[in-house]
């Protein structure tokens, strides 16, 4: 038979357990913005029933335990999605930036300049007698160089950015496998006790999504112990139970940015670079690599560079100048260090003296243009990748593969933004808060709390009757 | 399906920054009138665009070239003209003193007209476009001929470039004209056509210049005034059995005539009161007329010439820019009416979702 007391004992637990759901509930309120937040359930379940004579009567409910709603088969793969996109975004923002320096839709670059260099040729076939063309010439000439020159500067700090921004990432990678390893000795620590790590568990799901946005990681959770291990790459194990490992870069001159990682502490280092093919570190390598698109933009420029400057000199040297001297190197080839078109400059003696330009084949022709001719027909030679391609169509094509490559990566971004943001949408469905949800159980745990509470006064009250029957 | 806060939110930030992203790229196009405003715009159309701005710039600087041999072909022909007209009155003058009764002017008052005339003619020879003269060949900053009609210049032409690799002679040689050496048949100006377009050919056409100025001299050497000062001048040639022929070069057909000797031997022969002399300077007085009339006509050959690569040149530049226009420039209208469509659409993302996050439950308890 039920005892009063034990009805007391029911009103006391039942205004626990209200208690406990409204904590949860203004737990869950106050991690409304909280990023990887799952919200919180606490299950309640029924006591176990105790025998009355011939029927079981309840006594009241008890916490089940607290739960977080999550779902991480879905967690799994917006970490993996958010990879792809991160290295989308990656990619493409580098790629844009490298489109800026060849963009010359509303300004003039290099392609502009190259036209007018010819031309000025052209002009000064038309009146090889006089100085006007000849500087109108040492002008377009030091004007290309100009244009050259600077696109070689921004493709070159492009490249740095690339490297700053691998570096960066890296450090990151770092930060969070160390945070990860920390996160999985609480976990072990708490979930020993029987109860799930909730908080620990949503902030570890986090960093191993961002972890994700980095660099290519696979990772598993050791069920019994409920850490997870961490590998970049393929080999480079990051997080290995309660230890973290760093990776760090190199630079080489030859081979762009290298990822290293150390086997053991100070033991022999791995060069992982080939290994990171995703997220932004991922994109950094393979835009900024030695094979990656803004190393093999600038070796473009540096082989037109070249090729523009030793074919004109060539020809140039065939030639007679005005004092029907032969013809002098029109582009100062003479470093030592070979040629680049940081160093690229026009021959000193032809900026002092542009009488130095040779436009005739012979001397003592002052009207003779068919040197000056045979450069500005340099334009339409196919000089350029073993007699495919002439300068224009060169440069052209290159301009239209970094564009397609940018576009590319830009719309492959739209449509991976859009995936992420349906997988985003909903994770947030299942694991978001819900303000009216949680107001709604506020009310409904308040108005339970009340009634426990109201249930010890019955108690109590029943107690009095007891207690004073004999007086009655 | 279950609405968390942070779901809406998302939505509506999504929302927002998709349309102001949409505006700001229609934006940017209605201030341009451009639609590709970078290369991944349109990459194929980049590349494009970039071609055919260059071909714009050639074809502009052909036009330019044209109308600077065009500039140097009017001095030509205007030079020509009076040339010719000088000539005649070479003849007229020519006539009246192969008569003896030309009304009694004596023969000495003719020499001395002609003599003038022969001045003037040194002056024509000497004529510059600018600073260049004209009849110079490469030499274009001496006067072609000294005073006593020698020649300095060379037999070269200028190549002008009057569209992609398509080459045109500018000038015409004071020896074509004035001495009358290397003609075509009939007197034709022969057109030099080798232009060497790359390294490899220039450095033949070098050494072919060498060769030529060999042969050149050759053939100057082997010219041969056969009669005495009383003589025209006309270069004659001599059979391998002595006897002298046709005064026309066997190959070429061509009868070139020396104008300066020719009208000194006129002047000699007037004051020497050859009258045989001065009849037979008639014929290369004719010759003479032919000669530059052959000079005009191919100077207009290559003036109508240019007009026509002129005309081709101005419709293919708007071809070209119309070309361009269809890959880079923006439909205004289109622009426009996205342009309001996707204010529109923001301002209903706004209005709308600042009435919904407005509302919450919260409101309506107690």
């Amino acid at each position: 038979m039920a005892k009063i007391h034990g009805l007391m004992d029911m009103g006391r637990r039942g205004m626990m357990l209200s208690q406990t759901a409204l904590n949860t509930t203004s737990h869950n309120i106050a991690n409304k913005s909280t990023e990887g937040y799952s919200r919180q359930r606490t299950d309640i379940v029924t006591n176990p029933a105790i025998d009355e004579g011939r029927f079981r009567a309840g006594t009241g409910a008890r916490l089940g335990g607290i739960n977080r709603i999550n779902n991480p088969w879905l967690e799994k793969q917006i970490e993996q999605e958010g990879s792809q996109f991160s290295y989308l975004d990656s990619k493409a923002t580098a790629l844009s930036g490298l489109e800026n320096v060849i963009n010359e839709q509303n300004v003039e670059g290099i392609n502009a300049s190259i036209s007018k260099f010819f031309n000025s040729f052209r002009d000064l076939a038309n009146n090889p007698e006089s100085a006007v063309p000849r500087t109108q010439v040492r002008e377009a000439a030091t004007g290309l160089i100009g244009v050259l020159q600077s696109a070689k500067k921004q493709i070159d700090s492009a490249a740095a950015g690339v490297g700053k921004s691998i570096e960066a990432g890296l450090e990151e990678v770092n930060a969070y496998g160390k945070e990860i390893a920390s996160l999985n000795e609480k976990i072990l620590n708490v979930e020993v006790g029987g109860s799930p790590a909730n908080d620990e568990r949503d902030r570890r799901d986090l960093l191993i999504k961002k972890l994700s946005e980095k660099m290519n990681i696979s990772y598993a959770e050791d069920p019994s112990t409920g850490m997870i291990n961490v590998t970049a790459g393929k080999t480079a194990v990051l997080v290995a139970g309660t230890s973290s490992t760093r990776i760090y870069t190199t630079s080489s001159e030859s081979e762009g940015p290298r990822v290293m990682y150390d086997l053991s502490k100070g033991g022999t280092a791995f060069d992982v670079t080939d290994q990171f093919t995703g997220g932004s570190v991922g994109a950094s390598l393979s835009v900024g690599g030695s094979n990656g698109e803004i190393g093999r933009l600038g070796q473009h420029l540096e082989d037109m560079a070249y090729n523009i400057a030793s074919e004109v000199n060539k020809v140039h040297q065939e030639g007679y100048d005005r004092y029907n001297g032969q013809g002098v190197q029109f582009f100062d080839m003479t470093n030592p260090a070979g040629f680049s078109v940081e160093t690229m400059t026009l021959n000193k003696e032809i900026l002092k003296d542009v009488g130095l330009i040779a436009a005739a084949s012979q001397p003592n022709s002052p009207g003779d243009n068919n040197v000056a001719q045979v450069i500005q027909n340099l334009q339409f030679q196919k000089v350029m990748g073993d007699g495919q391609y002439t300068f224009d169509n060169f440069y052209n094509s290159k301009v239209g593969e970094i564009g397609l490559a940018t576009r590319g990566a830009v719309t492959a971004l739209e449509s991976q933004k859009s995936t992420l943001d349906q997988l985003k949408n909903t994770r947030e469905s299942i694991s978001g808060v819900n303000l009216d949800e949680e107001a709604a159980k506020m009310i409904e745990f308040q108005k339970s709390f009340e009634a426990s509470a109201r249930m010890i006064r019955v108690a109590d009250e029943m107690f009095d009757t007891v207690l004073n029957l004999k007086r009655m | 399906m279950r609405v968390s806060d942070k779901m809406n939110q998302n939505q509506v930030l999504n929302n927002i920054q998709k349309t102001r992203s949409n505006i700001q790229t229609l934006q940017t196009q209605a201030a341009t009138m451009k639609k590709v405003s970078k290369p991944s715009d349109d990459p194929i159309g980049a590349a494009k665009i970039l071609e055919n701005r260059t071909d714009l710039k050639n074809l502009n600087q052909y036009e330019k070239d044209i109308e600077h041999a065009r500039t140097f072909l009017e001095t030509t022909e205007s030079t020509l003209a009076q040339l010719n007209d000088t000539i005649v009155r070479a003849k007229e003058l020519a006539l009246q003193g192969a008569t003896d009764t030309n009304g009694g002017l004596p023969r000495e008052m003719i020499a001395e007209e002609i003599s003038q005339i022969s001045n003037s003619i040194l002056e024509m020879s000497n004529r510059t476009s600018g600073e260049r003269y004209l009849f110079g060949g490469y030499k274009t900053e001496a006067p072609p001929f000294a005073q006593d009609g020698t020649y300095r210049g060379d037999a070269a032409q200028v190549q002008i470039q009057n569209h992609r690799e398509q080459f045109m002679p500018m000038n015409l040689t004071g020896s074509q004209i004035f001495m009358g050496q290397n003609l075509g048949f009939q007197e034709t100006i022969k057109r030099a056509w080798e232009v060497p377009k790359t390294l490899e050919e220039l450095q033949a056409f070098k050494l072919n210049n060498i060769e030529k100025q060999f042969e050149a001299d050759e053939l100057q050497q082997n010219q041969i005034e056969t009669r005495g000062p009383a003589s025209v001048g006309r270069a004659e040639r001599i059979q391998t059995d002595g006897s002298v022929t046709s005064n026309a070069d066997p190959v070429t057909g061509s009868r070139g005539v020396n104008i300066f000797s020719m009208i000194t031997g006129l002047e000699a022969a007037l004051r020497t009161n050859d009258k045989i002399g001065i009849q037979e300077a008639l014929e290369p007085l004719d010759q003479a007329m032919n000669q530059i009339n052959m000079a005009r006509a191919e100077v207009g050959g290559r003036v109508s010439q240019m007009n026509a690569t002129q005309e081709g040149i101005q419709k293919q530049i708007i071809e070209n820019k119309s070309q361009n226009s269809i890959i880079e420039d923006a439909d205004a209208f289109e622009t426009f009416s996205n342009l309001s469509k996707s204010d529109a659409s923001l301002k209903g993302i706004l209005e709308t979702s600042g009435k919904m996050s407005q509302l919450s439950l919260m409101d309506f308890l107690r």
